[in-house]
Order: C-alpha cells, then structure tokens, then sequence
C-alpha cells in the first residue's frame, strides 16, 4: 500500500466544493445492510416507542429468586418483540398480526415500517386500510371508472382505478377483524396470491410487507376471520402493556406536541433496492443440519396422535380432524403415552409447511440482524412462539393442563410454546442414541444421488428393516419413534423402487 | 459574524435531526458553543465575504460527523484521561477552530472539505490507521499541511519493510507503557501492520496499547489502542532465545536490563525483537539492521 496513492483516494472522498462556493456531502455509504437495520432498531427502541421488556432473550439464562419468584436474565443482548418482529417481517416481506388494546401502539409501529420502507407519513395514513362492517371490496380494491362502465362493450375495455396502496412496499390492515366476510376474501387473494382481479383486469401488489392489526383476536372482531386468512399471517406479535418509566417519554410528546412517526431519520429510510438486496442476503444465511433437526424433532412430534389410525401412516391429528373428532376425545387413559411426558398430548393440531417456512425464513433474518453467520437453535427458540401463536392450538382437555403448574400455560401462549421447545430439545438429547442407526442410515441415503448396485441396495434394505424392528422393540410408540419409523419407511420404499427399477420392472 | 451562528445552529440542527438516526443534540449545542466558537471569532478577526459560508460548511461538517457518529464523547479509562480521538476529529474540534483562519480565505472551504476527506479515509481504513496517525497529530499545526503531515506519518508505516538482515549490531530501547495507561501490564503482541503493534494488556483484556517500531530508538508507544488482528509476515526470522537478562538473535546477543522472566517475545521482520517481562511494565525494544 502507498501512502500517496491512498491519500490521493480518499482526497475523492464525499466532501466536495461546488462551483457557488458551498461544501457539499455526498450521502454516505451505508456500512452493511444488517447494521442499518440495528441502527432502524436503536432508534425506534430509543427514540420512537417505549418497550418496557426485551422478551427475545439469547445465551444460556442466569436465574435469580426463589419458589416466589424467578427472573432470568440473560449475558448476550435481548430485543424487544414488538419492535424487532415487525422490523424482521419488513426484511423479509411476510406477514405481521400486531395483537393488543387499543392505544398502544399497533398502528404506530406498522406506520413506523411504512416509514422505514420509504413512504411519506401522509402517503401511510392515507393507505392504511381501517376495517369496519361496511368495507367493502371496491373500498379495498378500487373500482371501475364509471364512465368505461357505460361506454364499453367489453369487460376488458373497463379500466378499474386500483387503490394506490395495494403497490406500496408495505401494507397496513387496522383491525383486520372488523372486516366483513365477503370483502375478507378479495384480502386472501391478495395476500395470498399476490394480486387482484377486477373486470378482468388484474393489480399485482409486488414484494411487501403485510401489517394487521386487531384489538383482540380471539373472537372481539366483528366479523370472526376466516380461517385461510388466518392462515396466512405469518408470525404474531403482542403489544406491550404499559410501564411507568415510559411516561416521561409521553410527557415530552405532550408538550413537543410530536408524535414518533413524525420524524424517523433520514438515513435509516430503505430504499426499494437495499430491501430487496437485504432479501437475497437473508435468503442466503444458512441453516445448519443440526438447527433443522432439532425443528424437525419437535414439529414431527406435534402432529403425531397414535390414537388416530392403526395404521402408522395416518398416525395423525389430520386423520382424527377428519373423521370429525378431536384430540381430546382420543388423548386418554386409553392411549399408553405418559401425557405429562410426550409432547403429542398437548396440541390439538400440528404444524403446517407453510407455518415451518415462515420460521425458517424469519430465523435466518433473525440471524442476519443479529450478525450471526447462520441459524442458530436460539434464533428457532426465540420465533418459534410467535410464529405458532395463532397457529397451534393447545388441547385444554390434556391431563397435561390439569396439573396446577401447567394451566397457566393456557393463558400464556408464548411460554407455553417455550415451554414445548424447551421440552423438545431434552427430549432430543436423551433420545439420540437411539437414533444413531437411523441417522447414520439418512446420512448413508443422502452421501450420494447415484443409485447403488443391486446387491448394495439390497443390504440397505435389509439395515433398514433391522433399524425399523429394533426401533420398534426397544422403544415404546410415541412422537419421536413414529417420525424415525415414517422416515425408515420411506428409505426402504426409495430403495425397493430403486431395486426394482435396476431389475426392469414396471412402475 | 455577530448572529451569523446563532442563526445558522438551528437550522443545521433540525436539518442533523432530520437525516441521523444518531443525532446528539446536546452534544451539538455543547460544540457550537465551544468549537464554532472559537473558529467564528478567529474568523471574524479578519472579515472576509467568504466567512459565512465557511462557518456554515464548518457546521455542515460537525452535523454530518455528529449523526455519522464519529464524534464520540470523551471517555475516560481508570482515570488516565481520554482515551485518543480520531484524525477526523482532531481536525473538526482542534485544528480547523484554532488554525482555519491561517489559510487564505479562498482556501479555507477546500481546506476544510480536504480535512473531512482525509479524515474519513482514515475512518475507513484499517483500525489501526486511524489511532497510528491520531498519535502524531500534535505535530500539526496548520490545516493546509494536513496532506503533507499524512504523507509523512503514513509513509514509513505503510512501506513494505525489506527484511532485516540481522546482521547486527544490536541496539535496545526500553520503553515504558505507565505513562499511556498506569495499570498496563504488557500480555500478547501481534503485529497489526509492519512496524506498529499492538499490545493487550495482561489483566484487561479489552485494554490494547499500540506501539511504532522505528529505527533508531525512534519506537514510540503510540496510546491505547482498539483490538487489532495481526498482519502476515511471510519472510522467516531468526532464532531468538530470550534467558534472564540476556537475549540471543541468531549469533547475536545482547544484554536485557532488569528482565528477570520474560513474558512475550515478538521478532518484526523489519528488525526488531520486542520482549515483555513476566514482572514488568515495560517494554525492552531491540534492533538490527
């Protein structure tokens, strides 16, 4: 390195006087895409909204108190929920329920992200879309302009003015549950296909980030929400309730007459291009074997029900579901799983691709914002209750819930699926010797993509039927055991297709 | 140039709230009351119609480095005063309030843009840069030779050291690390560039000292220091032995005073041998030619 020549370079720098004699800057390059997200962090943490708590908590926990009380505090930094949640679902463009009463703060955090996004104030509050019982589908969407509606002798003659906030980057629904049924649906298809239909003539709404908010999702709408809405909401998150300390702050915003959305800083403001590149940079954080295991073993245990079906296939809530029964009709003294031990007992339905998808996809942004190189279990532990907050329902009839210690689990969503995660990964630790042969034939399955001679396959097939007869033997039929048995099964039909497409015959 | 600041704070302050997330108010009131203080009334010595806008680009400049954070509160380590700034800052707070008003009116808007690219350059580079230049900074005392001044600093740092032959003779500074921090107890060296090194501090291991090698019993410790990685060194150095109060370089030795245990021994291929004493604060600097 010379020094002339580097001094020459940053002599280049932004600093430059113009002709009229002012010293212009140049906007300054921003360091890392992650880093800008932690500064939009600090600023809304410091500045904007008032968290009392940082429930998103990393690193081995330190408890202190006793039998009356315990507090964990935790030694890596901790983040607030309802202020990284949202920002995480503005990363990666999912979609965010805001749960919680009314004034504190639902609207103002997604107006926040609108913000960040690179929106005006009045561009968002025009845009938000308020539910109430008289929306309707061309309030949502737009309508066809009237004078077209007369003179043309086609539909796809019709022009519809499309409301502009269906193509912005970040979208607000308030009180989603105030919506009626009809106009609900017109929402699904936008939210889940991406685009609306008129007269033909179609509106895409692009890559964005969805924001609803409800007063009270358990039914305090109007209108209860229709189920594939639902379903589509990807992660949840709870307002925070109000705290003392945070009066000063309201105290100023009194007398400054200002509210926090009226001033987010320039250089915290994404443009179109930096959102889309910190997508592809978070798509890219990988997640390691060991992370999607540990998912996976607690994932493939909630759908499990042994009572469903004789058959191991259908062992699941699914089959039950179907035949129009519930969980707790089955999960009794009838069924021999410890219910205060196996993780099956406690929900009455599993866990969709699509809800698995959304937390992968969050865990990596969670990763990336933190400035991890790749997923951690932390990052799943710390999402997975407000991905499957809405999602999976706890089956109250469970012995698991009659125990004094565990029906406040009922009212506390959010530790009540720490609490299965938690179970989950000491369940995983004491069953994995068990599943040594079975990893150990996956991973002998996946060494190669070529399909083994003849005579190898049929040594496969012949471990494998070995490993599903000890699994069986030894173990008694519960979550974990059914998912390795699924999983044998299907290696022994991969390797039985593979044999006999090598011995020619028809498929 | 009476109210000309008064006027103007404001107005770059809503403007630093607007654009930075980091914006310090206070901070900003507390340096236009003491740096644009003191550059407007050295200014305003010698009225000139290019004053105004050199006092606004001057604020424009503490506004920008404000909400880009690069102007950090003082801190202070043990009690053993600040901790050493920045280039940047140096040239914002101290060089341009006291010594803007030596240049040529005419010059003084490119002097300060100069300063800022400089400043943020060194910002930019390796970390080990910034704080190596930062040491040397009291030997500048005119804002237009701040080109000139780097060029003088860096040259020596940033050229590729020819291997030593290690020929002898052998010549010994010691040098004593209490002065830039009285508790520092030296502990692992790495060698951030050729001739500069940085140093941790055995009981705290947040605490690095950094530390330029030059011939002629010229090395010099610079101040503390951020953590630095180490930079390759690829040509082989000779045998060293270090016993008690002795050390040998290849077929060479010399006498160490007062190293009872030596602690760390770091050989630079510029020619140095740098020895650290299990009891000691110093430093025992050897060199070859």
């Amino acid at each position: 390195m010379n020094a002339e020549t580097l001094l020459q370079s940053w002599l280049q720098g932004r600093a430059v006087v113009e002709p009229d004699q002012t010293l212009r800057l140049a906007p300054r390059a921003v360091p890392g895409l992650a880093e800008k997200f932690r500064r939009a962090y600090r600023w809304i943490a410091g500045q904007a909204l008032h968290a009392p708590y940082r429930d998103l908590e990393f690193g081995p926990p330190v408890v202190l108190g006793g039998s009356e009380g315990k507090v964990a505090v935790h030694r890596e930094t901790s983040y607030a929920s309802f202020i990284l949640l949202p920002l995480l679902t503005l990363m990666t463009s999912r979609r965010l329920l805001i749960i919680g009463g009314p004034g504190r703060g639902k609207t103002t955090i997604a107006t926040l992200m609108g913000l960040l996004a690179g929106s005006s104030l009045d561009e968002i509050r025009h845009a938000i879309q308020h539910g109430h019982p008289q929306l309707t589908i061309a309030d949502l969407l737009g309508s066809p302009l009237p004078s077209e509606l007369i003179q043309a002798r086609e539909t796809t003659a019709i022009r519809v003015a499309w409301r502009r906030w269906i193509s912005m980057r970040v979208k607000i629904i308030d009180e989603y549950n105030r919506i009626p049924t009809k106009t609900q649906s017109a929402l699904l298809s936008l939210m889940a296909e991406g685009y609306a239909e008129m007269y033909e003539q179609i509106v895409h709404c692009g890559n964005s980030a969805w924001f609803l908010t409800a007063n009270d999702d358990a039914g305090g709408g109007t209108f209860p929400v229709i189920e594939a809405l639902k379903d589509r909401i990807d992660v949840v998150v709870r307002c925070t309730p109000f705290h003392a300390p945070g009066l000063d702050a309201l105290v100023e915003r009194i007398a400054a007459s200002r509210s926090p959305e009226e001033f987010v800083p320039a250089d915290l403001v994404f443009s179109d291009v930096e959102l889309e590149a910190a997508d592809r940079e978070i798509r890219a954080v990988p997640v390691p074997a060991e992370v999607r295991d540990v998912l996976g073993f607690l994932l493939g245990q909630l759908d499990f029900c042994r009572r469903a079906s004789d058959r191991l296939d259908y062992q699941n809530k699914d089959t039950l579901h179907l035949a129009g029964r519930r969980v707790g009709h089955v999960c009794n003294e009838d069924c021999p799983l410890d219910k205060h031990v196996n993780l099956c007992t406690q929900t009455e339905n599993g866990v969709s691709a699509r809800a698995y998808q959304a937390l992968i996809h969050l865990a990596k942004a969670l990763a990336y914002f933190r400035g991890q190189p790749e997923v951690g279990i932390d990052d799943v532990r710390c999402l997975l209750p407000w991905v499957l907050h809405e999602k999976l329902q706890p089956n109250v009839l469970s012995a698991f819930f009659q125990k004094l210690e565990n029906q406040v689990y009922l009212t506390d969503r959010v530790s009540w699926l720490h609490q299965l995660f938690a179970r989950s990964l000491e369940q995983r630790a004491g069953y994995q010797p068990a599943r040594a042969e079975v990893l150990k034939l996956v991973k002998e399955a996946g060494a190669t993509r070529d399909t083994p001679p003849p005579a190898e396959l049929r040594k496969r097939l012949e471990r494998v039927r070995r490993a599903l007869e000890s699994l069986l033997r030894k173990n008694e039929l519960n979550g974990p055991v059914h998912a390795d048995l699924v999983l044998l099964k299907g290696l022994h039909d991969r390797y039985q297709e593979q044999l006999d497409t090598l011995a020619g015959a028809p498929r | 140039m009476i109210g000309v600041l008064e006027e103007l704070a404001p107005q770059i302050a809503a403007e630093g709230k607007r654009l930075h997330a980091q914006w310090d108010q206070a901070r900003f009131d507390e340096l236009t009351r003491g740096p644009a203080v003191s550059l407007r009334d050295a200014l305003a010595r010698q009225p000139d119609s290019t004053n105004a806008a050199t006092l606004t680009a001057y604020l424009k400049l503490l506004r920008e480095a404000l909400g880009a954070g690069y102007l950090k509160h003082h801190q202070t380590l043990n009690s053993d005063g600040p901790i050493r700034s920045s280039f940047l800052e140096f040239g914002l707070l101290h060089l341009i309030p006291e010594f803007l008003h030596v240049e040529p009116p005419h010059a003084r808007l490119d002097a300060l843009a100069k300063i800022w690219n400089l400043g943020e350059g060194l910002l930019n580079g390796p970390a080990w840069m910034d704080r190596y230049v930062s040491a040397f900074t009291s030997e500048l005392g005119r804002v237009g030779d701040a080109e000139s001044f780097l060029l003088r600093v860096l040259g020596p740092a940033l050229s590729p050291s020819e291997p030593a032959s290690w020929e002898g003779p052998l010549q010994i500074a010691v040098l004593d690390a209490r002065p830039a921090h009285d508790p520092f107890l030296p502990g692992d060296m790495v060698l951030a560039a050729p001739s500069v090194l940085c140093i941790r501090d055995r009981r705290a291991p947040d605490v690095h000292l950094g530390v330029l090698l030059r011939k002629g019993g010229q090395s010099r410790i610079l101040g503390l220091f951020p953590h630095l990685d180490a930079c390759d060194e690829d040509a082989p150095g000779p045998s060293v032995q270090c016993g008690e109060k002795r050390l040998q370089v290849g077929e060479l030795a010399i006498d160490l005073p007062h190293v009872g245990h030596p602690h760390r021994i770091l050989t630079a291929q510029a020619g140095f041998v740098v020895v650290s004493a299990a009891d000691s604060q110093r430093l025992w600097i050897v060199e070859s030619t």
